[in-house]
């Protein structure tokens, strides 16, 4: 591990300068040595006749630490294609300038465990971060472009500001808020574990991932594709009203919060055998309601006093008789309201506790259990008048 | 292993009186009585060895036999049992007197009968025991059967039905009276005629046969894999299907209460004649089979239940014929709770049959339905 300080006066500003290099193992000394590696610690400190002068990343490089102290007050850039890969922490907190030739190309790249000093300050382009490792970020980093984390990682500490694309390809958990406040695209193949305030133009397709966390949406918009399905995992709160989500598949068994309406223009799904409790102040509409337990008799809570709505269809069908899924309220007395709208299909057999459909047509229910209930029926035989032969 | 052979040389004709035993045909008597390891013979020889004897305590011996020189009687005290770890020959014209016990056959043994009748209670026991009936046998008393039995060859006539054991082998039952109880398995061809009563009974892999007599089925008869009934005689109470496999119907088979197939039980029903039950119950919980016979009417009075699999596992009713149809007739105004795929079933006897979620293919009078608004509309 070397100490790599720019002192500028090279062939040329970059830092790749040769035959004559721009850097000095001590500051503002004048003993040129090679260009960093990725076993050096890489400082801008204005030092010297020459130190506080303008730098260009013409060719990819690594290094690392990367450190700018208030003496450095000129501009780094980084050209179009280049990526800077840092191996540790990273220090950029002063007033020195930033440029990039591309915003939508990762120009910074981190590898390692590392700690992030921003304090706010605003990197222009993309960020890509790598390695099964943690990320500490002192104080909040915005990012104008785009963001992207590959590998489980964890990222502690500030906020994230991502003002371009967000993509998370690995598991994603830690204490920092991601802020989503400019323009660009949602996107978690990965299980995403952090907080998310959306608070610009957003969109999001193709399927996502999210588990513990709150996704709040702050302001601006979302805009969920068509075909997009949020596979979530408890304990996830929403509070994203008037998103309109596509589909949301409740994977795990827990507690899932709503603090705003949580709408669904086609499917949200409680998947195969998983107990869901809804809590918060919020309920959702969904066109379709569905539960695929197959095989254990799961519960579905409501929150009592909430309303709960489906506009398209109830499905609730796989569960053995012996073994049937049960809706019921949080409340050892009072009722959750569950609507299902005039003109909605439902295909349900299942128990019912203390659940009010009274707003809505009958939800019948074949076979099932049914206590303490409004508007909801249990039958096993149809009414025969009008089918051939029949009595 | 000794010889014992009556001559009944004491003042008395009890079994326990040494003085009645000789060691040899005819011979003098000895000093001792027959046990487990005696081999006891009613041959007639001697001053007195034809003459009445009287089994007057529970004893154990190694076999039995009576020869055509024995033809006086020999009772066997209320009470007492002769237990016989051997072989049994009793086909002369000799008596039995016998009350309330009789005999019992412990280990694998011949017996030789010849059509010849004991009057009595019989137990055959001991586990894994084979008894080869050499000729048909007719015990007018109960037939008792404990451990797991065989029996082979012929038949065993009897006049009462305990089935504390299972019952195997090529031998066969024919059961004329009594009470047919227990729950264990009869697994060889059993035929009842006469005033039978038919308590809680289990049978399997046979035939089944009655086709005449006053039978009174008041409890549950269970079946076990493939097995044949011929039983237009008997109304069944209820009748549950246990084991996997065809149930050949070969004459009406009437249920009053339920039919049941258990969970799992994939059911193909065979043979010329269908049933009349009250409620057929299908308890299956995934996706298995139950099998009619395509042309065969199979007829449910008050109502049919096969609602324990879901979407996920359907089990289906069906033809086992690849176009033609089973005849199931689900009378008015019988209930339908059924929730399965229905195939190649003519219901056009009776009401609807109405699957709810079920696929219906190739039938008449069959309705699948899956919210109940749209047809109740």
């Amino acid at each position: 591990m070397a100490s790599r300080f720019w002192i500028a006066g090279g062939t040329n500003s970059n830092w790749n300068a040769s035959p004559t290099s721009n850097w000095c193992a001590t500051s503002g000394g004048t003993t040129r040595v090679a260009v960093p590696t990725i076993s050096d610690d890489v400082t801008f400190d204005g030092a010297g006749t020459n130190g506080n002068t303008a730098s260009v990343v013409s060719a990819a490089i690594s290094v690392l630490s990367l450190t700018f102290t208030s003496g450095y007050t000129s501009t780094i850039t980084i050209n179009s294609g280049i990526t800077l890969s840092i191996a540790g922490n990273f220090t950029d907190q002063t007033t020195h300038g930033w440029a990039v030739g591309s915003v939508t190309s990762s120009a910074i790249t981190i590898t390692t465990t590392s700690t992030i000093t921003s304090n706010g300050k605003t990197f222009p382009g993309s960020v890509t971060f790598n390695g099964v490792v943690t990320h500490t970020l002192t104080g909040d980093w915005t990012i104008a472009g785009n963001v992207t984390c590959n590998s489980v990682k964890v990222l502690n500490g500030g906020n994230l500001y991502c003002g371009g694309n967000w993509s998370n390809g690995g598991s994603t958990t830690g204490t920092s808020k991601l802020i989503m406040n400019g323009a660009g695209s949602f996107s978690t193949p990965g299980v995403l574990n952090i907080n998310v305030d959306f608070n610009g133009t957003i969109t999001a397709s193709g399927t996502q991932n999210y588990g513990t966390g709150t996704m709040t949406l702050v302001g601006g918009t979302v805009t969920v594709a068509s075909g997009c399905t949020f596979n979530i995992t408890p304990a996830c709160t929403f509070n994203m009203s008037p998103t309109v989500f596509y589909n949301i598949q409740l994977a795990a068994s827990g507690t899932y919060t709503i603090n705003s309406l949580l709408s669904v223009s086609n499917t949200l799904t409680c998947s195969g055998n998983v107990n869901v409790t809804f809590a918060g102040t919020a309920g959702f509409s969904a066109n379709i309601f569905q539960d695929t337990t197959t095989a254990v008799g799961a519960t579905i809570t409501f929150k009592n006093g909430v309303t709960y709505t489906i506009t398209g269809a109830f499905n609730s069908n796989l569960a053995p008789n012996a073994t049937l899924p049960t809706y019921t309220s949080d409340d050892a007395t009072l009722k959750a309201i569950l609507t299902l709208n005039f003109g909605a299909t439902c295909n349900v057999s299942a128990k019912f506790t203390r659940i009010d459909a009274s707003a809505g047509r009958p939800i019948r229910s074949y076979n099932g259990t049914i206590t303490s209930c409004n508007n909801i029926v249990s039958f096993h035989d149809l009414p025969t008048a009008g089918l051939a032969n029949a009595a | 292993m000794a010889n014992f052979f009556w001559i009944h040389g004491a003042g008395n004709a009890n079994w326990n009186t040494s003085g009645n035993w000789s060691a040899t045909s005819g011979g003098s008597s000895n000093a001792s009585t027959p046990s487990a390891t005696s081999d006891v013979t009613f041959d007639g020889a001697g001053a007195n060895g034809n003459t009445a004897s009287t089994m007057n305590v529970n004893l154990t011996i190694l076999s039995l036999t009576f020869t055509t020189g024995y033809t006086s009687t020999l009772t066997i005290s209320n009470l007492s049992t002769l237990s016989i770890a051997g072989n049994f020959t009793d086909q002369t014209t000799h008596a039995w007197t016998v009350s309330s016990t009789g005999l019992s056959f412990t280990a694998t043994c011949a017996i030789t009968c010849n059509g010849k009748t004991f009057p009595g209670p019989v137990s055959l026991s001991g586990s894994a025991t084979t008894k080869t009936i050499t000729t048909d046998w007719t015990v007018t008393g109960t037939l008792t059967i404990a451990g797991a039995v065989s029996i082979n060859t012929s038949k065993i006539t009897c006049g009462g039905l305990t089935a504390n054991g299972t019952l195997d082998g090529t031998g066969s039952l024919a059961l004329t009276g009594g009470i047919w109880n227990g729950g264990s398995a009869m697994r060889v061809n059993l035929t009842i005629t006469g005033t039978v009563s038919i308590t809680t009974a289990f049978f399997s892999t046979a035939t089944l046969t009655c086709t005449s007599g006053t039978v009174t089925a008041s409890g549950t008869l269970t079946i076990a894999g493939a097995s044949t009934l011929d039983t237009s005689a008997i109304s069944w109470n209820n009748i549950v299907i246990s084991v996997s496999g065809t149930l050949t119907i070969n004459s009406m088979l009437t249920v009053t209460g339920t039919m049941t197939i258990n969970t799992a039980i994939a059911t193909v029903f065979a043979g010329t004649t269908g049933f009349n039950v009250a409620t057929l119950t299908c308890s299956h919980t995934l996706a298995t089979t139950v099998t009619f016979k395509n042309g065969i009417t199979y007829t449910i009075t008050t109502a049919l239940n096969a609602f324990q699999s879901r979407n996920s596992a359907f089990m289906t009713l069906a033809s086992d014929d690849a176009t033609l149809k089973a005849i199931l007739t689900l009378q008015n105004p019988s209930s339908c709770n059924v929730c399965a795929n229905i195939n190649r079933l003519d219901c056009s006897g009776g009401r609807t049959l109405t699957t709810w979620n079920g696929v219906v293919t190739g039938c008449t009078n069959v309705v699948s339905f899956t919210d109940y608004n749209s047809i109740a509309a």
